[in-house]
């Protein structure tokens, strides 16, 4: 059983990366926007982010160095500063953008005012952190999560073609005019971006400390990165498969966090929505909980600080300070009010800037015999890191550009 | 460091200013095709409210956030009117946008048994059609 709970690492690390404010957006768009074409974008992300998560994991509990203690190493201070300030200030804006996605989806539960179940939901996240033990949150999170399952069921109950489903593997497609070719390369860098996005290993290299992980835990790391990124996929695609059923028929640019929930319910009755929302909800929320104490996971790592969730709030004041800081100013951006899908829309972007800067050092640390003994990267592992490597920095080079040039993804 | 403060304050200042008061054709038409985009989502949303799947509370709220996407992209195009040479097509999509926000004000209430339904639907088409006719005149 205490096995089958450590799962809830991976699945909560993965439904807030994956399905969070701006993937459930984003992936609802593409999908209206290019049917199953972006379908390969999905599947190269999973296959990166088990990659890498596995690896910082294995770093994590080897080397007993959480990714921002690696970062410093690696880059130096300068530029693990650089790495430090740009990743948390990613760190807050995303968490600030998660904060009004929960706002929304209790405004559309409960019908109050949305700028007082804002701050609310700052509040209660708050609360929930302080209150909780890591194991509590991620199982909380994680499990709660589960119910966008019900996305996965509405898109297979709309009988999509899956033999077009399965076309979207290949990533040539035919676009007709610049425009197109420009927003269908916009929409791969975003959702492999998204997919990617540096909280995840944070928070998941910092919860394999939390959970006190030994060497002969190294198996079930990957099975966690592995089970949590593959239904954080699945979840990916249905909303894809959704998108593209139910809007790009009727020609529908779905920019809205509601009318993808919708989606997420639509050949339903009313409950199916209920679910969908909560589903929406615990996604978005962890992503928010992520955030914050990624942020404070990665100041204190980087300054070798005390740092923990499982440690008496006073015990680590750094730490405590950190994450509440976070929440404390996200909240702040949120209430000013900035749109969420804005702010969601730049994390993703930039994040892939700043990404190579996170998963370099991960990568050297991983592959050096010296520091990882007999854990070392196998060469097949090394040689795939060094790909993805690749991707991902050709993506951060391609991103701002296609960000200028598409006006942000307008059709 | 230095490199990278520059490359954030150049980058901000591109992607804020490519988003200019004078809009382009190309700009234009993608202005219209979210307009129509937005008429097309408001049918959906009828047809939901018909089949009776939404909750009162979700059908209030997300009939509130399309009504504010509306008169958002409604006061973006009259706004940008000023210095387009099509102000008149420009005027009577803002003017239709308008008329749909209205409508989403009245939906947000509507139930699946409503008498008023298929008027607001056969008036959401009508909006969409007037979009459709100014589009083609662009």
């Amino acid at each position: 059983m205490k096995k089958l709970l450590g799962v809830t690492l991976g699945i909560m690390t993965a439904l807030g990366g994956f399905v969070d404010l701006g993937q459930i957006v984003f992936t609802t768009q593409a999908g209206a926007l290019f049917g199953y074409k972006l379908l390969w974008t999905i599947v190269l992300g999973t296959v990166g982010i088990i990659l890498y998560m596995e690896m910082c994991g294995r770093v994590a509990v080897v080397a007993g160095e959480p990714v921002f203690a690696v970062v410093r190493r690696r880059l130096g201070n300068r530029l693990g500063l650089a790495t430090l300030v740009a990743s948390n200030l990613l760190n807050l804006i995303t968490c600030a953008a998660e904060i009004g996605g929960v706002a929304i989806i209790l405004h559309l539960l409960t019908g109050w005012p949305e700028r007082a179940v804002l701050i609310g939901s700052g509040v209660a996240i708050s609360a929930i952190i302080y209150l909780s033990k890591f194991q509590w949150i991620e199982r909380s999170f994680g499990l709660s999560g589960l119910l966008m399952i019900v996305f996965g069921v509405a898109a297979v109950v709309l009988h999509p073609d899956w033999r077009e489903v399965l076309s979207g593997l290949n990533p040539i497609a035919e676009m007709s005019g610049k425009k197109q070719v420009l927003l269908y390369a916009y929409f791969a860098v975003g959702i492999f971006s998204a997919m990617l996005m540096e909280y995840e290993v944070h928070f998941y290299s910092s919860g394999a400390i939390e959970e006190e992980w030994k060497p002969k835990d190294l198996g079930e790391n990957f099975m966690v990165a592995a089970l949590g990124s593959i239904l954080g996929s699945f979840l990916t695609i249905a909303l894809m498969v959704l998108g593209a059923l139910l809007f790009l028929p009727h020609q529908i640019f779905p920019a809205l966090l509601s009318t993808s929930i919708m989606a997420g319910a639509f050949p339903f009755a009313g409950k199916a929505l209920t679910v969908a929302m909560f589903g929406a909800l615990a996604c978005i929320g962890g992503a928010a909980v992520e955030t914050a104490l990624s942020g404070a996971y990665n100041i204190c790592q980087f300054y070798n600080l005390g740092w923990g969730k499982n440690h008496r709030a006073k015990d680590v004041p750094v730490f405590s300070v950190g994450w509440l800081g976070m929440l404390a100013l996200a909240l702040v951006i949120a209430v000013t009010g900035v749109r969420p899908l804005t702010l969601v829309n730049i994390s993703i972007i930039f994040g892939m800037v700043v990404m190579p800067l996170t998963y370099y050092p991960i990568l050297r640390t991983a592959a050096a015999r010296n520091v990882m003994g007999k854990h070392v990267n196998g060469r097949i592992v090394t040689f795939l890191g060094v790909v993805f490597l690749t991707l991902i920095t050709a993506a951060a080079v391609a991103a701002i550009p296609l960000m200028i040039l598409t006006h942000g993804g307008q059709p | 460091m230095k490199f990278w403060s520059v490359f954030s304050v150049v980058t901000l200042a591109l992607v804020f200013t490519s988003q200019a008061k004078t809009l382009s054709n190309e700009e234009l038409r993608s202005d219209f095709q979210s307009a129509l985009s937005l008429a097309s989502e408001t049918e959906l949303f009828i047809g939901q409210i018909e089949k009776g799947r939404l909750l009162a509370q979700f059908q209030a709220g997300h009939a509130d956030y399309l009504r504010d996407a509306a008169m958002r992209h409604a006061s973006k195009l009259r706004e940008s009117s000023r210095d387009s040479g099509d102000r008149k097509i420009v005027a009577t999509c803002a003017e239709q946008l308008e008329s749909l926000a209205r409508e989403l004000a009245l939906l947000s209430t509507m139930s699946g048994n409503d008498e008023a339904l298929p008027k607001a639907r056969e008036r959401v088409e009508a909006i969409k059609s007037s979009i459709t006719a100014a589009r083609a005149e662009l």
